[in-house]
């Protein structure tokens, strides 16, 4: 049956056209599928490959801009592309690409000497998604008039979407915020001390900021769903001196909570 | 299914401008003159945030465009309705007067290449873009318009010209063809494939919307980056293009080494010239 043989030419095709972007060396294995000289289409092809690195490069500086000013133009260039080798892009969407950095630098050789950069992508990455989260209902001072301090434990608040909790060993807030402005503010001093930073977004712009262990314990039972006097009960617990009252003007003013009708 | 999914001509919304971030404060501020925006599908896929807010804003004073980049109609494998779905959202929320893929693939298993690769143009693929285009369709409830690519390399299976191969697509589908006439200039330079016979091969009714933009000249070929200004074998190709599809939506895209929204706009004003002048010879023709 040799006129059958090739049962699914266009997946072969892909294939191989595919196994020469991703790897230089199968370039000689695709080159019958082209029109034109052998070194012409070697050429052409190593011109989508330039792309696909471009593509790569440039959806990892939107997602990383500090890390990408810590690590310099080049190199990031460089370990672009190779990060699009390990963690090939899953869809079409380029926003949703650069996920797994973290993971990535952890095993990463040439950043070992920076054992701070899986926290500084974490952060990242958790203010790349704070970005695109939804907008959702805020849950904002004129809301609170109409709380009955009687039925506390039956008003239940979330966190908006796009809001995230993070323990990090190295103090990466200071290091992004640091780079929030030019030339960056000095980081070094306060690296090694673990944070605990609360991800948000305000209005549009995505932020972070430190918190402490009481807020840190009121987020985690506002995450689990608690209502709002659970969660009181949980702050005073962790301090008994906790102005609550301070606590909950600043995420008012910072636009992190929404209601929701019942628990989670 | 060919069920009466063709819409209006929408020949009124004349020249249009693709909307980039670096010009979104100049719109929300000043609400410049322009036909309509293009905007590329997926840079709209968040759940919410700015960019959405912006697009919203803006299309209570602009019809918009919706023109998805990633979603690889062409791809044997890898092809993700979650994209498709994503996309029907958008339409859903922005309710755009034109929406547009290309014809393309962009993915094989468990990895997404996001580009716009050329696609083998044989009957394998041709039955694999119908079923897709049609499920699209039928999904959106809309006419679709799928765009010619530049490409770098032709394969040597090659059955069907690329326009002959839209014409096939938009006769079995009823889809609509985005003639992107930059593309069309830099595969007659790449392939030499002759620019003014390829838009023969298409039905006039079946053109629905033109991209034009800027190429690069380059060592192994030419490039089409939208990077510049439009150059002048394309502004001369447009006006045959004018001539025989009629005043089409027209689009300037620039995407790289991305201009002030002024020049931008100021290249909108030249292709409605160049629209002009092809239609007045069209008419003194006749």
């Amino acid at each position: 049956m040799p006129a059958e043989i090739n049962i699914d030419p266009l997946d072969t095709m892909q294939e191989l056209f595919a196994d020469a972007l991703l790897a230089p060396k199968m370039t000689d294995a695709a080159l019958d599928l082209f029109s034109g000289p052998p070194a012409q289409v070697a050429n052409r092809l190593a011109l989508y490959r330039g792309n696909l690195g471009e593509h790569w490069q440039h959806a990892l500086s939107g997602a990383y801009p500090v890390l990408k000013q810590q690590l310099g133009d080049e190199f990031f260039k460089a370990m672009a592309r190779v990060y699009g080798r390990r963690y090939p892009s899953a869809t079409g969407d380029l926003n949703c690409f650069g996920g797994y950095m973290p993971a990535f630098l952890q095993d990463f050789e040439p950043t070992q000497p920076y054992p701070w950069l899986p926290d500084l992508a974490r952060l990242e990455w958790a203010l790349h998604r704070a970005h695109y989260a939804a907008d959702g209902e805020i849950f904002d001072a004129a809301c609170i008039a109409t709380l009955n301090p009687d039925t506390m434990d039956s008003v239940y608040l979330r966190l908006r979407p796009g809001c995230s909790l993070h323990h990090f060993a190295w103090n990466v807030e200071t290091l992004w915020q640091a780079h929030q402005q030019e030339p960056p503010a000095e980081w070094r001093d306060s690296l090694q001390n673990p944070v605990m930073a609360f991800v948000y977004r305000e209005g549009w712009r995505a932020d972070v900021r430190t918190v402490d262990s009481a807020e840190a314990a009121a987020i985690a039972r506002l995450v689990e769903g608690a209502s709002v006097g659970e969660i009181l009960d949980t702050v005073l617990a962790q301090d008994a001196t906790c102005d609550i009252a301070a606590l909950f003007g600043r995420w008012l003013a910072d636009n992190v909570l929404m209601q929701t009708n019942a628990g989670l | 299914m060919t069920h009466d999914l063709d819409q209006p001509s929408n020949t009124g919304l004349g020249v249009g401008v693709g909307l980039r971030s670096l010009h979104y404060r100049d719109f929300l501020e000043h609400r410049p003159a322009t036909g309509w925006l293009e905007v590329h599908s997926e840079n709209y896929f968040g759940e919410g945030g700015w960019d959405l807010h912006v697009l919203e804003r803006l299309r209570a004073d602009y019809p918009v465009s919706l023109h998805g980049v990633g979603l690889g109609l062409g791809s044997a494998k890898g092809f993700q309705p979650a994209h498709a779905e994503r996309l029907r959202q958008l339409v859903q929320r922005i309710q755009p007067v034109l929406v547009s893929e290309h014809l393309c693939w962009a993915s094989v298993a468990g990895a997404h290449l996001n580009d716009l690769l050329p696609l083998p143009l044989i009957k394998q693929s041709l039955d694999l873009v119908c079923g897709r285009i049609e499920q699209l369709q039928e999904m959106l409830g809309r006419q679709l318009l799928l765009e010619n690519v530049s490409t770098h390399l032709r394969y040597r299976a090659d059955i069907f010209s690329e326009t002959g191969f839209l014409a096939e697509v938009a006769a079995r589908t009823g889809c609509g063809v985005l003639l992107d006439v930059n593309n069309l200039y830099v595969n007659q330079c790449n392939h030499a494939e002759d620019a003014l016979t390829a838009m023969t091969m298409l039905p006039p009714a079946c053109v629905k919307e033109i991209h034009l933009a800027g190429h690069l000249v380059a060592e192994d070929a030419v490039i089409d980056d939208h990077g510049s200004r439009v150059a002048e074998p394309v502004w001369a190709l447009y006006e045959a293009a004018i001539r025989r599809f009629g005043p089409v939506p027209t689009l300037i895209e620039w995407d790289t080494n991305l201009p002030a929204l002024d020049v931008l706009l100021d290249e909108a004003a030249i292709a409605r010239l160049h629209m002009q002048h092809a239609l007045d010879g069209r008419h003194d023709a006749r």
